[in-house]
């Protein structure tokens, strides 16, 4: 049995004297095999030269894709399956049929990974070659003729697919990524129906990699897309590949958990259910699920996500493509945050009585009180702050409810006491985080991008690995993955570029593309008008601001913000929260609490119980970002908007329904019904945020600013975001939020 | 054999508004007087006082209480003695009884007071839900 | 020009919407290339809003006090011809104000 079987099958010349010859073997399986089948030359031979198929339609690429030429002169022109494609120079055989529109199957190949080329799946049949190539590591050259469905591409297939099956378990029933395992697919595609495998499969022991990712590493097929994924997107080499042969391990060799803010990632990237989710482990089937399109708030990035819900619960957070913002990635605290959706959820309207608890109330006594307290203070006392996840709808309703009673102090978490929105330049990331690929200098000023946006420091990182781009950093001491120079702690540093005496100021000067990128955290010292004048006039001696290229961005913190401003959220006076006798929250959890005097009436409109509710004489719950439809807007000026995935939680509205009704039952009934009316107002105020999905660049630059005539303090510059995992009231109320910063913060 | 007296065996049509009228009065003063026996058949003493029950039902009066048709007066008026004989034959059950009339939900017992004759559709909207 | 100095007293904000590249706008754009450093020196704590997004008509917003809010078109206007709808603002301002 065993080997020898198996070789003496391999050299049975045709069934019929198989069949004759061992009738005791009929318990054993037969595969029945024909010469024209042993022999695909010969097959080649006797079938004719296959013509280009003139009648039927042409072929275009796969899932819709656009094929970009950089040099359209430098076209080539391959077969596919006899249909003739140009393709641009440069492309693997495997792009190239792509572009043809047929789909070959791999395992670890992963357009935006390095090649490996370690699966063989991809194998193909190309003229004139001894042996199928591996489509994914074969440049195309011109004039070859690539052969997808013959025959011997077809065994290949069955050949790898069978060899891959071998040592993997069966554990379909309890893999999480059944339903949506690319074996399970390619086996039922492309795999023969019967497999030979009749000894032991190899067991390897699983490896810890933290409270996300859940690893079972006997179903590895070793494809190594997760070692590609960690050296070379991440940032960080925890994951290597240890053993040779069948005896391979993927792991981190020493016991370390892998506490890159990407590590989420490798749960999409894998192709089997080696790598999954930990929280969603054994939760549900994906065909169970209903995805719905929407935009993650955790941060300024706006990433796009897919919430996957079932019925009422959301179950978990995918990323969706989008080039220009996330690719196709999101940070691990966008993926994990879900669970906090679920905890601590205000489902009431409740008002504090006399004795200082809470009782539950109907939103009409409630809107009630909220109203009468309204009239009776003086318009200069009421004050409105704006949340980190408020949308841009709800923002609008604040300011407009607010101005008509007759008070201009509203603003937003994170913008600081004086913002300055009148110049769109001053406050978005003027070069697009598309944008950000081309730079080959780069210099942060007090910004830690690697806890403040993931994605954006992911672009980074890419733009750094790719044109070799030099990162000068300026701020507290951290720890960012790719190689860059700690010119400084504080504001010093930055005089010393402005007056051309530091040395990284030539690098800058010489740069074609630089990039200066300033943190949000500057908004709140006093002296940020003079920061930002320093650093505009760095900005104006490089040369970093031109026509054909703005390279002076802001990287702001909070999804809110760039809507806050754009909307025009600036407060009248700097202090009037001290002097408030009527405080309304929207969500707003990182408002210093002490500051508001003792005999203020604070309303808090939100869905989690966090902070500021402890504070609150009133609260209203209002729907979180996965349950209604809001636009949000990033910190390019990218507007885009979430969709409900789920229904709201017990008596919870919508954040600007409840502002509207609150205006009628004050007598200040605002002119909007509904979100087209709440959208064709905010189409008067700032009408970018109406256009969804499309990026306004801003075309003022800084120098229309007066400049600014403040002293500067030298105090150095501070880490703005303490823990990475738990930043607003989402992830502060999420357990696995919680896990993670106990087990993957560095201490 | 009291509900064989109150089912109507011609339906109601009034000459006008005036007959009309008459007939609403003295289906209510009916379903009054059965009130204490509806209290009985579905044991509502620890649920609900006859008061109570009295002003749900003269809510339900209340609300059409600006239809002037004859003709659409009737129709009603047959709708509720259907209902009535519905209660009394203890046709319905006692979950029933008091998910109709004796808790409301807030927009339904309250719908006519007259603090909530000026509030627009949107507010009526917002107090019952957040989909509309 | 005085007015210009007391803009903040009968404003609460003002609100420039362009778009960034068409002709309509061209001239709305100058305006604001030459007027808005010195309006932001005499009225340092007024937010004059610019906010460009293609495709929009050009006008120019005033919010008072109580959120009542006038805008004007400034499609077709030449630069004269807004600072004169800005110096009208004013003047509904001052009388909203009386």
């Amino acid at each position: 049995m065993g080997l020898g079987l198996l070789a003496s099958k391999a050299m049975r010349p045709a069934s019929r004297i198989f069949n004759s010859q061992n009738p005791r073997n009929f318990l054993f399986r037969t595969i029945v095999s024909k010469p024209e089948l042993q022999k695909p030359e010969t097959s080649a031979a006797q079938a004719q030269p296959d013509p280009p198929p003139v009648d039927l339609p042409p072929r275009t690429p796969v899932a819709g894709a656009r094929v970009h030429f950089p040099n359209p002169d430098d076209a080539i022109e391959v077969f596919v399956d006899g249909y003739p494609v140009k393709i641009p120079k440069g492309m693997t055989v495997l792009q190239a049929c792509e572009v043809a529109g047929v789909d070959i199957p791999r395992f670890c190949y992963h357009s935006r990974l390095s090649i490996a080329g370690n699966c063989r799946m991809c194998l193909v049949e190309v003229e004139k070659s001894p042996k199928p190539v591996a489509s994914c590591a074969m440049p195309a050259l011109p004039g070859m003729k690539i052969k997808t469905d013959t025959p011997v591409a077809k065994k290949a297939r069955e050949g790898v697919m069978e060899f891959l099956l071998m040592n993997h378990p069966l554990d379909c029933p309890i893999c999480d990524q059944g339903g949506e395992c690319d074996l399970q697919d390619q086996s039922m595609a492309f795999g023969s129906d019967r497999g030979r495998f009749t000894e032991m499969k190899r067991s390897v022991v699983d490896k810890n990699l933290g409270p996300l990712v859940k690893t079972v590493m006997t179903r590895c097929i070793q494809c190594t897309r997760c070692v590609r994924f960690a050296t070379e997107v991440a940032g960080v080499q925890d994951l290597g590949m240890l053993g040779r042969g069948s005896g391979e391990e993927i792991g981190t060799y020493v016991e370390k958990l892998m506490t890159s803010e990407l590590s989420g990632n490798v749960i999409d990237i894998c192709p089997v259910g080696a790598l999954t989710s930990k929280p969603f482990a054994f939760k549900a089937r994906n065909w169970e699920l209903k995805g719905t399109e929407s935009i993650d708030v955790t941060d300024a990035v706006g990433s796009n996500i897919r919430i996957d819900s079932r019925g009422p619960e959301v179950m978990r957070i995918v990323p969706r493509l989008n080039e220009d913002i996330n690719e196709e990635w999101i940070s691990d605290k966008t993926r994990f945050c879900y669970d906090g959706l679920k905890r601590q959820r205000l489902n009431d309207p409740m008002i504090r009585g006399a004795d200082g608890r809470f009782k539950v109330v109907s939103w009409r006594d409630a809107l009630a009180v909220v109203a009468e307290v309204a009239h009776q203070v003086k318009p200069e006392e009421i004050v409105g702050v704006a949340g980190k996840l408020s949308d841009a709808e709800s923002m609008m309703a604040l300011k407009d409810f607010l101005n008509r009673m007759g008070s201009n102090n509203i603003w937003c978490e994170g913008t600081g006491m004086n913002p300055n929105a009148d110049l769109r330049s001053g406050y978005l990331m003027n070069t697009s985080i598309a944008g950000l690929e081309k730079a080959d200098v780069f210099l942060l000023v007090g910004t830690q991008p690697r806890v403040e946006a993931a994605m954006v420091n992911a672009r980074i990182r890419k733009t750094v690995r790719a044109n070799q781009a030099k990162v000068g950093y300026i701020g507290p001491e951290t720890d960012l993955n790719y190689d860059h120079q700690h010119l400084g702690t504080g504001p010093q540093t930055l005089l010393e570029i402005a007056e051309r005496r530091h040395p990284f100021y030539s690098t800058l000067a010489n740069a074609k593309h630089p990039v200066i990128i300033v943190g949000a955290g500057l908004f709140e010292r006093e002296d940020k008008d003079t920061i930002f004048s320093t650093v505009e006039t760095i900005a104006e001696n490089a040369k970093v601001v031109r026509p054909d290229w703005n390279g002076l961005n802001v990287l702001l913190l909070n999804a809110a913000q760039a809507a806050a401003l754009d909307l025009g959220l600036v407060p009248e006076s700097g202090n009037s929260i001290e002097s408030a006798k009527f405080v309304y929250l929207m969500g707003a959890d990182d408002v210093n609490l002490d500051k508001i005097p003792g005999d203020a009436f604070v309303v808090y409109q939100g869905h989690h119980g966090d902070r500021s509710v402890y504070r609150a004489n009133v609260i209203f719950p209002a729907a979180a970002f996965s349950e209604k439809e809001g636009i949000y807007e990033n910190t390019e000026g990218y507007a885009q908007q979430t969709f409900p995935a789920v229904p709201t939680v017990g008596d919870a509205r919508d954040d600007w329904k409840i502002i509207r009704a609150l205006s009628e039952v004050a007598g200040i009934k605002l002119p909007y019904d509904s979100l087209g009316a709440i959208r064709a107002r905010i189409r008067t105020v700032a009408p970018n945020l109406v256009h969804l999905d499309e990026r306004e660049p801003a075309t003022f630059t800084a120098s229309l600013k007066p400049a600014s005539s403040q002293k500067i303090t030298l105090t150095p510059f501070e880490n703005v975001v303490e823990n990475f995992y738990m930043t607003d009231s989402i992830t502060r109320a999420s357990k696995i939020m919680a896990q993670c910063s106990a087990l993957l913060t560095k201490k | 054999m009291s509900f064989t007296l109150r089912s109507v065996k011609v339906p109601p049509n009034s000459v006008n508004l005036e007959e009309a009228r008459h007939r609403v009065f003295d289906f209510f003063r009916s379903a009054c007087r059965s009130l204490p026996t509806v209290m009985e058949i579905y044991n509502l003493h620890d649920v609900a006082t006859i008061s109570q029950l009295r002003s749900a039902i003269a809510t339900q009066f209340r609300k059409n209480s600006s239809v002037t048709n004859p003709k659409v007066i009737d129709m009603l008026l047959f709708k509720g003695m259907e209902e009535l004989n519905n209660v009394v034959e203890h046709a319905k059950q006692r979950h029933h009884i008091i998910g109709q009339y004796v808790v409301g939900r807030q927009g339904l017992v309250q719908d006519l007071d007259t603090k909530d004759q000026g509030i627009s559709n949107f507010l009526k909207n917002f107090y019952n839900s957040n989909y509309f | 020009m005085a007015w210009r100095g007391c803009l903040s007293h009968n404003f609460k904000e003002l609100r420039i919407l362009l778009c960034q590249s068409s002709p309509a706008s061209l001239t709305t754009r100058t305006f604001v290339e030459k007027n808005y450093k010195d309006l932001n020196t005499l009225n340092p704590k007024l937010p004059i809003l610019i906010r460009e997004c293609s495709g929009v008509e050009p006008q120019l917003w005033a919010r008072y006090d109580m959120g009542v809010e006038r805008d004007v078109r400034l499609e077709g206007l030449t630069e004269e011809q807004i600072c004169k709808a800005l110096e009208d603002l004013v003047k509904i301002g001052e009388s909203l104000k009386a």
